[in-house]
Parts: C-alpha cells; sequence; structure tokens
C-alpha cells in the first residue's frame, strides 16, 4: 500500500486545471474529491477518472462537509472565480482541512498572496499567469533555450536547448564535453529521435539532439561561448493578444527596457492594457494581418514574437508564419493536453502552458505533503518534455541519519543508481555544486534528482536496494 | 431646482458678504478716513437683504448639475454688484461701472484697475478692495460651504463650478471639512506671508493688502508707487517666492500635511509648472541683462515677473513694457498658460496645457498608424476620454472667446497689442497688460462699456467659461415643476 493511499485531497472546481489536478492526482494514488457547481462537470469527471464527484457550491459548509472536508489533507480551490477560491479556502480551512491551496487570478488579489497566507491561514496561493509569464521571461533572458526552470531558490537552473550546426559539442562524447571543452554543466538528459535517454559517459552528441543541461545560472553563458552559440539579447519583442499572461510578461519585459508591442483585436481589451502597461506599445488589430503589413525592416528588428491568446491553433499558426519570417525567437502558449504540442517538435517554437505550470507547483506540493515526516522530502517537482521528464528537488534534513540513509557521506561514484536516475545537481550552503564523482551528499543539502520514471517520494528510492 | 431655492441659498451667500465685510469697518474705524458710514450702511443693507433672503420658504429638492452652475454664477455677480458700493459711495471712482470693473477685478483676482491712484482711497475701501482677493483666491462659495448651515448634500456641484482645473476631488469623505482644509492652509501660508512680509519692514496696512494680493494671486496694491516705495530685495523675493506658493495645486499642501509627500511629489502638473518657471526666468534673464548694471539686478527683475505672471497676479516692480520683445512674448505666453489647477492662479491651467500637448503626440502617433492605442497620462494615471473631451472643448472655447472679446472691444479704438492683453490679462485674471495697459498705466483708458464687458470677461475667465453661460442659457430658464 502507498503512502497516498491515506491522503485524501479536495478539489473545488472541475474546471480545466481542476480536471488534469483530478487525472494526475487520482493517477498518483491520492483519495480525490471533485466539488463543481456543473452537473455537467461532474459528471464528466467521475465516468472519467477514479475519483469521487460532488455537485454543488464549493464555498458551502454543507456541500463541504458532505465532502468530507473535515478530513482532507490538501483542499485546493481552482474555479473560475477569484473570490469563490479564497472564500472556499477559508470555509475549508475551518472546517479542519489541513492545508488550503487557492488559485488567485487577480494581480490585484495575488499581489498580497502573503497577506491571505499569513492572515487568512491559506496554504498556498498560485497564479497560473503569473508563472507562464516568468517561465517566458526566462526563456527571454536564455533565448537560446527551449525551456528554462529554476530549482532551490534560484540557485540551479535547468535549460532544454537543440544542438544545431556549428555547435562544438557535435561529435564528442560526455568526458569530453567536461573534460575537453571545460564546461562546468551536466547533461541530464538527451532527447534524440522523440527518445528521452539518460546518457552514459560513452554516449556522443549529434546534430539535431536536445540537451538538458543543469547548472548555476551564472555559467551558462561562459558554456554557450565554449560550444560556440551566439546568444543574442533579446531587444524588442512582439506579442500577440493582450490576455493575463501577456499583461504581467509586458510588464516585466518593459521593467527590463525591452521595447514592447502588443497586438489585440478587442478594442476595449487594447485599451485597457494600454493602460495598466505604462510603456507598452498598443496596436488594435489582428496580429496575423499587422503580421502581413509589417515591412521587412520591422520583422527583422523584431527580436522574439510571443503568441499569447486564447486560441491555441491562432497562437501555433502565429508562431509558424514568425518561422517563416525568421524571427529569432518564438513562444505560443499552449494547453498542456493540447495534441498540437506536437506540431512544435522540431521547430523553433517553445510552447508554455499555464496549466502545466500550476500542475507542477500543486503535484509537487502534495507529494511533499506525502512526504512530510521523512528525511529527504520533496521541494519542488518540474516536468519537461510533455511530463516524460521530471526534475525533483529533495531537501534533505539536518538531522539525517547516516546510518539509516546509507548514501549519506559516500562518494557519488560508490552508490548505486537506478539507471533511470540521475543526480543532476546538489546546492549547499546557497551555491551550486556540479554532482561528479568525488563529491559527496550532506545531511542540510538540497538534491536536484533527473529521472524519466515517475512517482517517487523520497531520494533513498532511486538507489539500488542494498542487501544489508 | 426651483427659483425659492435658488434665492434661499443666494442669501446665505449675501450674508456670509456682509459679515465679509465687517474687517474692512473695523480698519476704517481705525483709521478714520472717512468711510465709516458707506462701508457700515452697506453692510447693513446686505445683512438685511441676505437675512431676509435666507428666510425664504424653499422644499428640499435634489440640486442639479445646473442649478450648481447656475448659483454659482448669480452669486458672484451679486457679490460683485454689492461689493462695489461702498467704492462708489467712497466718490473716488467716476462711475457706478467703474468701481463694479474695480470690484469684479477684486475678487476674480485680476487685480487690473481704473484707478491710477489707489492711494487716494479711503483706508477702509482700499482694506476692502484688496481683501477681496483674498476671499476670491479660494471661492467666496467654498468660503460660504465652510459657514453656512447649509444642505451639504449636493454641494459637490458648487465647487465643481467654482474650483478652477479639469477636475474638482474632495480630500476627505465631507465638503465641508474638505473646505476647512483649504481655507486653513491658505490662511496659514497667507499669515506665513505677513508675518515675512512685517519682518521686511512693510508697513502693517501695506503688508496686508501686499499678502492678501499674494495669496489670492490677485495682484491689487496699496499705492501706485508698487514695490519701489519698499526698494527692498528681501520683499520682492518673499513676494515672488509665495506667488508661486499660492500658484501650486493646492493638494500638494494636503498631501504633505498628512505625510504622503512621495505622492505630492508625484503629481506632475506641478513639475511642468515649476520647469516653465525656470525656463522663463532664465531666458528672459538673459534677454535682459544687457539692459541693468548686473546679472543679480536681472534675475531679481526676471523672476519676480514669471513668478507674477504666470500665478496671474500681476503684481510688477518694473515696466515691464519697456523689455525686449522676446521677454514680452515669453510672458505673454505665461498670462495663456497661468497656474496650476486647484490654485489660486487662473489662466488655461498647467495641467490643461499638459493634456493638450500631450494629446496632440498620441494623435500623431495614431494618424501614422491607426491601429496605435496611445493613452494620455497625468500623474502616471490614464486620463479619461471624457476628461480629454471636455479639456479640447474648453481650450477651442478659450481661444474663441479671446478672439470675439478683442474684437468687440476694438471698437473702443485703442491697438491691438493693447486690446488683447487686456482680454488675456482680464480673461486670465491677471491684472495688467502691454502697451497702453501696461503695469505703469490703467484700464481707464477704456469707455464704460468696455469696462463692464472686461468685468464679465474676468469673471468667464475666474469662472472657467461654463457657468456663466449657464445664465445665459435658455434651458436653465425653462419653466420647471416648481412650487
Amino acid at each position: 500500500m502507498n503512502k497516498e493511499d491515506h491522503v485524501k485531497v479536495c478539489i473545488v472546481g472541475a474546471g480545466k486545471v481542476g480536471k488534469s489536478l483530478a487525472a494526475q492526482l487520482s493517477d498518483s494514488g491520492y483519495k480525490v474529491t471533485v466539488i463543481d457547481t456543473s452537473l455537467e462537470q461532474v459528471n464528466n469527471i467521475s465516468n472519467s477518472y477514479d475519483v469521487i464527484c460532488y455537485q454543488g457550491n464549493g464555498a458551502s459548509t454543507e456541500v463541504l462537509e458532505d465532502a468530507g472536508v473535515a478530513s482532507a489533507e490538501i483542499f485546493i480551490a481552482v474555479t473560475g472565480s477569484d473570490e469563490l477560491n479564497i472564500l472556499s479556502c477559508l470555509t475549508a480551512h475551518e472546517l479542519g482541512a489541513k492545508s488550503t491551496i487557492a488559485r488567485i487570478r487577480n494581480a490585484e488579489y495575488s499581489v498580497q498572496s502573503d497577506f491571505y497566507t499569513e492572515r487568512f491561514g491559506l496554504t498556498l496561493i498560485f497564479n497560473p499567469d503569473y508563472n507562464a509569464a516568468s517561465e517566458i521571461m526566462r526563456l527571454m533572458h536564455l533565448p537560446i533555450a527551449t525551456k528554462v526552470e529554476l530549482f532551490a531558490h534560484g540557485k540551479c537552473q535547468l535549460v532544454e536547448m537543440k544542438v544545431e550546426e556549428g555547435n562544438s559539442l557535435i561529435g564528442s562524447n560526455l568526458i569530453d564535453f567536461s573534460q575537453k571543452h571545460n564546461i562546468d554543466l551536466l547533461i541530464c538528459a538527451i532527447v534524440r529521435k522523440g527518445q528521452i535517454m539518460i546518457p552514459t559517459a560513452q554516449d556522443v552528441i549529434q546534430l539535431g539532439d536536445v540537451l538538458c543541461l543543469t547548472g548555476s545560472p551564472a555559467s551558462f553563458n561562459d558554456a554557450f561561448l565554449k560550444m560556440n552559440i551566439k546568444t543574442k539579447r533579446i531587444k524588442s519583442v512582439m506579442i500577440a493578444g493582450a490576455s493575463r499572461i501577456a499583461r504581467y510578461l509586458a510588464s516585466a519585459l518593459v521593467k527590463e527596457h525591452v521595447k514592447v508591442t502588443l497586438i489585440e483585436r478587442d478594442h476595449t481589451k487594447a485599451v485597457k492594457i494600454a493602460d495598466e502597461v505604462p510603456g507598452l506599445s498598443v496596436m488594435c488589430s489582428d496580429a496575423m494581418s499587422y503580421f502581413e503589413s509589417m515591412s521587412d525592416s520591422d520583422v527583422k528588428n523584431t527580436d522574439a514574437l510571443i503568441t499569447l491568446t486564447n486560441n491555441d491553433e491562432y497562437n501555433l499558426i502565429c508562431g509558424m508564419l514568425g518561422e517563416r519570417k525568421n524571427i529569432y525567437r518564438i513562444v505560443t502558449k499552449l494547453n498542456a493536453d493540447s495534441t498540437l504540442n506536437e506540431m512544435c517538435h522540431n521547430t523553433r517554437i517553445s510552447s508554455v502552458s499555464k496549466e502545466d505550470c500550476a500542475a507542477d507547483m500543486i503535484m509537487s506540493y502534495a507529494k511533499s505533503v506525502v512526504a512530510a515526516e521523512d528525511y529527504d522530502a520533496i521541494r519542488a517537482l518540474y516536468r519537461l518534455m510533455n511530463g516524460k521528464l521530471e526534475f525533483i528537488e529533495f531537501k534533505l534534513s539536518l538531522d539525517i541519519d547516516p546510518a539509516v540513509e546509507t548514501y549519506i557521506n559516500k562518494p557519488i561514484r560508490n552508490l548505486k543508481i537506478k539507471p533511470e536516475f540521475l543526480i543532476a545537481g546538489i546546492i549547499r550552503d546557497r551555491a551550486s555544486i556540479m554532482p561528479r564523482g568525488n563529491d559527496e551528499i550532506l545531511p542540510g543539502d538540497y538534491v536536484i534528482v533527473c529521472t524519466v520514471s515517475k512517482s517517487i517520494l523520497q531520494l533513498k528510492d532511486i538507489f539500488e536496494e542494498t542487501k544489508a | 431646482m426651483n427659483k425659492r431655492k435658488i434665492i434661499r441659498t443666494l442669501g446665505y451667500i449675501i450674508l456670509t458678504l456682509g459679515f465679509l465685510m465687517i474687517p474692512s469697518l473695523i480698519v476704517s474705524a481705525i483709521y478714520q478716513d472717512g468711510d465709516s458710514f458707506e462701508i457700515g450702511s452697506t453692510i447693513a443693507g446686505t445683512l438685511v437683504l441676505g437675512f431676509l433672503m435666507s428666510r425664504v420658504k424653499a422644499p428640499e429638492m435634489k440640486m442639479r448639475s445646473r442649478d450648481g452652475y447656475t448659483i454659482v454664477a448669480l452669486a458672484w455677480l451679486i457679490i460683485c454688484l454689492i461689493g462695489a458700493i461702498p467704492m462708489y459711495l467712497s466718490g473716488v471712482f467716476e462711475s457706478y461701472i467703474g468701481a463694479f470693473f474695480e470690484m469684479v477685478s477684486g475678487f476674480t483676482t485680476t487685480g487690473a484697475s481704473v484707478l491710477s491712484n489707489p492711494e487716494y482711497l479711503p483706508h477702509g475701501v482700499g482694506f476692502w478692495r484688496c481683501f477681496s482677493h483674498w476671499v476670491g483666491g479660494m471661492g467666496v462659495l467654498v468660503f460660504v460651504m465652510m459657514v453656512a448651515p447649509m444642505n451639504n448634500e449636493n454641494s459637490m456641484h458648487l465647487v465643481k463650478a467654482e474650483v478652477p482645473g479639469p477636475t474638482a476631488g474632495k480630500l476627505v469623505p465631507r465638503m465641508k471639512e474638505t473646505s476647512m482644509i483649504n481655507y486653513g492652509i491658505y490662511a496659514f501660508l497667507t499669515l506665513m506671508c505677513f508675518i515675512l512680509l512685517l519682518i521686511g519692514k512693510v508697513p502693517v496696512y501695506d503688508a496686508l493688502c501686499l499678502s492678501f494680493g499674494t495669496a489670492g494671486t490677485g495682484g491689487f496694491s496699496p499705492s501706485s508707487v508698487g514695490f519701489a516705495a519698499y526698494n527692498s530685495y528681501y520683499v520682492e523675493m518673499v513676494v515672488s517666492v509665495f506667488m508661486i506658493l499660492f500658484g501650486v495645486n493646492f493638494n500638494v499642501y494636503f498631501l504633505i500635511l498628512i505625510k504622503k509627500v512621495k505622492d505630492a511629489f508625484r503629481i506632475e502638473e506641478v513639475w511642468w509648472y515649476f520647469g516653465f518657471i525656470a525656463f522663463s526666468t532664465i531666458t528672459i534673464m538673459a534677454n535682459i541683462m544687457h539692459t541693468l548694471p548686473s546679472a543679480g539686478q536681472a534675475f531679481r527683475y526676471s523672476f519676480f515677473q514669471v513668478a507674477s505672471i504666470i500665478t496671474t497676479t500681476g503684481f510688477a516692480t518694473v515696466d515691464f513694457n519697456q523689455w525686449p520683445e522676446y521677454s514680452k512674448h515669453v510672458l505673454i505666453l505665461l498670462m495663456i498658460v497661468g497656474a496650476c489647477s486647484g490654485s489660486t492662479g487662473g489662466g488655461m491651467k498647467v495641467c490643461r496645457v499638459v493634456m493638450v500637448v500631450k494629446s496632440f503626440f498620441t494623435e500623431l502617433k495614431h494618424i501614422m498608424d491607426p491601429r496605435h492605442i496611445s493613452i494620455v497620462r497625468l500623474d502616471g494615471k490614464k486620463v479619461e476620454k471624457e476628461t480629454l473631451i471636455a479639456t479640447r472643448v474648453y481650450v477651442c472655447t478659450y481661444f474663441l472667446i479671446i478672439c470675439i472679446v478683442t474684437l468687440l472691444i476694438s471698437l473702443n479704438n485703442q491697438d491691438f497689442t493693447t486690446n488683447l492683453t487686456a482680454v488675456l490679462s482680464c480673461f486670465n485674471n491677471i491684472g495688467p497688460g502691454f502697451s497702453a495697459i501696461g503695469p505703469m498705466s490703467n484700464f481707464s483708458v477704456y469707455d464704460d462699456w468696455v469696462q463692464l464687458l472686461l468685468s464679465l470677461t474676468m469673471l468667464t475667465g475666474r469662472l472657467e467659461i461654463f457657468p456663466m453661460f449657464m445664465i445665459f442659457s435658455r434651458s436653465s430658464h425653462e419653466k420647471r415643476l416648481s412650487l
């Protein structure tokens, strides 16, 4: 019996995020209850997943008591209304739910998330739009990457990048990578022809491979120089669609003195975003037709195109048009489960999904709740390649017992790690260490593990069972 | 709203006016130069009239926007008509219209005079003439609202009609308290000015008159000699600095008062205002330097004159009519710009100029690419479309009125500079103009009917155009359901 079996999760709101959370949590073995006002949604979910559903208002004590919130370990409110989410969490908290998580999308509320957690007793506030915008910001800072994630309070960075023509790494194996090229990064995974593999020392890097690299954020620029990759600073960005993500993104970009042009078809929305983001240049037009009307020099002066409308197909086609016009960096917003994601492979288009950001956050939290009593609990979880590759961050407690946890204080080369796992980074005293054979794992460390298999909860799970 | 209610409200205003004249009676009693009877009888008559009018029974009715505008316009007219009585009775003025012009000039804080020797005025009447600046600067209605037992519910309409600037806001929830705070700041600054002038060895009576003229950004001097009588760098600097202070949006002082200094510095209009002052002072200084012995002297004259004109006060230390053309042109432009909104100054107001300039650039962008969405920001906040349209209409009407009035008074056969600057000066509530009505001459060059027309121009300028036209518009005369 898994530990997850004892954990009861209650989700209010069966929208996109609610549904995807219900699916993932119930897959991982949690006991999931879903509450939604719409009978249709409720039926839909209870027919598709192994969860129990209640129809009703998620802020009503009666409904919540029926759903057994009092014994719920995790309460997640992801309805369409911020106010309802907060109210549901407050009610659930009073009724005895251990931890409450609310999705808040309104920027005016989400800036005061600390207030909610401190005064209202909410455990976690998340804003998927904001998270998605931060993810795009990281891509803008590192335009060569197709995905950038930060671990351990920004001390360690994960970058997914494609090996293109002219890269000096082509033909070298992983030993050369660190010794001949002297690059202080770690290759955690290689994706070749759609297959993900955890590389061994002898694997040779080929043209067209996608590499997953980890290291301290500062070491990447140096590494790119050594790889003979020219990075270009993004100075001018075009955004299609005045969505919430666009708002966060545009204000972050304007703050860094990037020239941002936003195109929105709806006049009211266009005026609203122009008001909210000073310094932003807003055009009221259809993104595609605006794009067509741009002169060649205008296109040339655009470093990045980011398509963030509510229509995935439109986003992708717009992005493809951008690729045809040779725009350096293209990011499009696609839904997590959209098959359109497949279309982005082998293109320069990176896709970002709000639901992914939200699901990652909650899944890692859910796992950490389960493993809370352990000494080596999960702190965070990140997924790449449509969830096929996971990066898990463990926090080792200081009072961990080396006698029980045999991997402590031993050089990594002597540890028997299962083949589908790789130690991708160690953070000690706020500094990132590239794990080499001689390094040891000590109590108090943050350990980042890269894996293609799923559902591990503790660091010790990655080691072969030693028969004592 | 019915006529009875308007009469009742006007009654309170007239009553307040009666009380406001009492300090003049006291001054007159102190100096004993023979105007106590005139002032005393006017006060008595005013109080009786006001009392009777305020006793008129009126049903409780909601005040609408146009009622507010009508009351404000009527109130200003009546106040000036009554206020001119003691002036006329004193016998210094040739006609009642001359006295009326002087009174309107006082209440609208213009400072334009038909007298060549104001020192011949008896002290009581002279004091009343300067004191009207102080009352008119902050607004008569605002004052009435503060003291009279009026229904405050709909008083916002009155304040909107009287307070200069495109938008009038409350500082605190209650209108009465807002008025009190504004008057408190106003009185405190006036007192400071008075004390500093006394330190500069200005006689008490002159110091009082000068500080009223400075505070209301009016511009009446107690004597025709003007500042030459004190011949003091110090006095001129004190007055310059205080004129500039009274030309600042009073919200700044309120924000400083409630310790929100950061927000106070964020008011964009004030920065533009200081920018205009700095630019004009420096360029005029360079322009007049060669005519004067030292740079210090040039600064003294240019700084004082720039401060005096942009705040629409209209004091003069020097005959700027003799200055080089560039300096004169800068001063004419400053006349139009005027002070900040929400100050005691007049003119078009800095924030309107800023908004018009900004909307020019957004329009330019829009023409270059019609898809471009650009918005006008002031203090970092979006300016609502309605405000922008109102501002544009205001600015257009403003110039239209100047053109029409200039054309009308041209019948009096003065030269173009005189006519244009007379209208600019009256409409913007400044005082002196150029040529025949320069700082060393006065408006007596014009016939009575021109003086009357210019008086109405002053009122129109002080009340920012719309209220004055409300009296004449047909819709406000329409017979409505009344008891």
